[in-house]
C-alpha cells in the first residue's frame, strides 16, 4: 500500500495493522535520529516507544496539508529526544556533545549492508563538509531556513538551493 | 500551470520534506503534489533518501522494541480500575453535574417530580405488560430460550432502569441500561446510538462519582454485528453509566471527547 494511503487508513480507522506497518517502516530511521541526539541506546529505545505512543494518541492532529507524515514523525522524535536531554538525570551523566547524523555512517561498523546502502555510504563519504552541515541542520536538526543561514553564515536564498543540490548528491530512488 | 522542472530545481520540495516551509507555502506544495504526480514521485525519493541516511546512522546493535511491546503500552495495563487524574475528567464531571442540576430543577417542582425524574434517570420499574413486550424484544435479539428469564428480570422490582442521555458529541443519542444489583446481571439497549464507524467500537463504563472513577464494562462489539441488546455482568457499585466511542479493541480509559451517552443510576 502507498504510504499516504497507509497513513490515511491509520488516521481514519485507527487500524492496528496500518500502525504496525508504519512502525516497521519508520522505527529504524527514528531510532537513528533519536540516538544521534541522546547517544544512549537504552534511553533511545524508550524514547522511540514514547514517540510511537504519541503517534497513536495524536494521529488526529496530523494534517497531510501541513506536511508529510514522515516530517511530522521526525519532529515528534526529535522533540522527544531533546526533551530527554533536558532531564536532570541525563545532564548528570552526559556531556551532551552534539554529533551530526553522518558520524556513525562515516565510521561504519562491521555490518551487513545492501548494495543500495553501500552506494549510499560511499556517497556520504564523498559529501562535502558544507553539504554535511546543511543536510544535518535542515533535515535532522529542525533548523529553519533563517537559523540555518545564520548558523552557516550563508544567504537565506542559498539554503534552499543548497539543500537541493546537497541532497541530490546522495539521491536514492524509492523505485530503484 | 507551473514549470515542473523549475519547481523541482528550486529546492522547495526538499524544504517541504524538511518541514521548514511556512504554512502557506506548505499548502501550495501540497496542492501541487495533488495536481502533478511527478512531484509526488520526487517528494517520495527525497523522503526515502532522508530515511535511509537516518537508518544507516543507527548503530547496528541498536534495535527497537518489538511491536507487541508497543501495543501493550498502547493498550495500557490490563487492570480494570483506572486511577484517575482528576483534571482529565473535568469534562465528564461537568456533564454529571449538569445532569444532576437538570434533575434537581425538575425535582423542585413537586408536580413534575415523579414523571420527569422517571423519564430522565429514574429507577423505573416496568409494569408487567411492558416488561413482557420489552422482554420479548430483548429475547428476540439475544436468544429465544431466555425469553421468560428476561421478562422475569425486567419485571423484577430489583431491576433498575437507567436512561443514558445523549452528550455533546451526539446529543440525539440515547441508551438504556437494565441492571439487577443483586445478581449483577445487566442488559444494555444500544438502539439509540448511531452505527459505530469502521475500526471503532462503543465501550460501556461504570462510574463512581466520588472520586470519579470509570471502570470498563467492556466493548459493545456485538452492536457492530447488529445486536441491539448486549448482556454484561456488572459487579460495581455504579453511580452512573457512560458510553464512549473507542478504537476497536477498546481503551484503557474513556475518550471523553467521544462520550456519547451518560446517565445516573440514582436520583436523589
Amino acid at each position: 500500500m502507498d504510504i499516504d494511503n497507509l497513513v490515511k487508513k491509520f488516521q481514519e480507522e485507527k487500524d492496528v495493522l496500518a500502525y504496525q506497518k508504519l512502525y516497521e517502516m519508520y522505527n529504524k530511521s527514528m531510532l537513528g535520529v533519536i540516538d544521534t541526539i541522546l547517544q544512549d541506546e537504552d534511553l533511545s529505545k524508550d524514547v522511540l516507544q514514547e514517540v510511537f505512543l504519541k503517534v497513536w494518541d495524536n494521529i488526529e492532529s496530523y494534517s497531510p496539508k501541513r506536511g508529510r507524515f514522515f516530517t511530522w514523525l521526525l519532529n515528534i522524535s526529535r522533540n522527544a529526544a531533546i526533551d530527554k536531554t533536558r532531564s536532570k538525570d541525563y545532564k548528570l551523566q552526559k556531556k551532551n556533545q552534539s554529533i551530526d547524523i553522518f558520524v556513525n555512517i562515516s565510521e561504519p561498523e562491521d555490518r551487513e549492508v545492501s548494495d543500495e546502502e553501500k552506494t549510499l555510504i560511499d556517497k556520504v563519504k564523498k559529501l562535502s563538509e558544507k553539504c554535511r552541515k546543511i543536510i544535518d541542520l535542515i533535515f535532522y536538526k529542525g533548523y529553519t531556513q533563517k537559523e540555518t543561514s545564520e548558523e552557516l553564515d550563508i544567504p537565506l536564498g542559498t539554503v534552499k538551493t543548497r539543500s537541493r543540490s546537497c541532497l541530490s548528491s546522495l539521491k536514492l530512488s524509492i523505485n530503484r | 500551470m507551473i514549470n515542473i522542472n523549475e519547481y523541482i530545481e528550486s529546492g522547495i520540495l526538499e524544504l517541504y520534506v524538511a518541514g521548514t516551509l511556512n504554512r502557506e507555502d506548505s499548502y501550495e506544495v501540497y496542492a501541487n503534489i495533488q495536481q502533478y504526480p511527478e512531484l509526488k514521485e520526487h517528494i517520495k525519493n527525497i523522503e526515502y533518501t532522508v530515511i535511509k541516511v537516518a537508518e544507516l546512522s543507527k548503530k547496528e546493535t541498536l534495535k527497537a522494541y518489538p511491536f507487541t511491546k508497543l501495543m501493550n503500552a498502547v493498550n495500557g495495563p490490563q487492570t480494570k480500575v483506572i486511577p484517575i487524574k482528576w483534571y482529565s475528567y473535568m469534562g465528564w464531571a461537568a456533564s454529571v453535574l449538569l445532569t444532576i442540576g437538570i434533575i434537581s430543577l425538575y425535582t423542585n417542582n413537586t408536580d413534575l417530580k415523579k414523571n420527569l425524574t422517571k423519564q430522565i434517570a429514574g429507577n423505573e420499574i416496568l409494569d408487567e405488560q411492558r416488561a413482557t413486550l420489552q422482554g420479548d424484544l430483548i429475547a428476540k435479539n439475544i436468544d429465544l430460550t431466555t425469553r421468560d428469564e428476561v421478562i422475569a428480570f425486567l419485571s423484577s422490582s430489583e431491576t433498575l432502569k437507567v436512561n443514558l442521555a445523549g452528550q455533546t458529541v451526539s446529543p440525539e443519542s440515547y441508551a438504556q441500561v437494565y441492571w439487577d444489583k443483586n445478581t449483577n446481571e445487566m442488559y444494555v439497549d444500544l438502539n439509540g446510538l448511531p452505527p459505530a464507524p469502521a475500526g471503532k467500537v462503543y465501550q460501556l463504563w461504570s462510574l463512581t462519582l466520588n472520586p470519579l472513577t470509570p471502570t470498563s464494562l467492556g466493548t459493545m462489539d456485538a452492536y457492530n454485528k447488529g445486536n441491539r441488546y448486549i448482556k454484561v455482568s456488572n459487579t460495581n457499585k455504579s453511580e452512573a453509566f457512560g458510553i464512549t466511542l473507542e478504537p476497536a479493541g477498546g481503551s484503557k480509559s474513556p475518550t471523553l471527547e467521544q462520550l456519547y451517552t451518560l446517565g445516573l443510576t440514582n436520583v436523589s
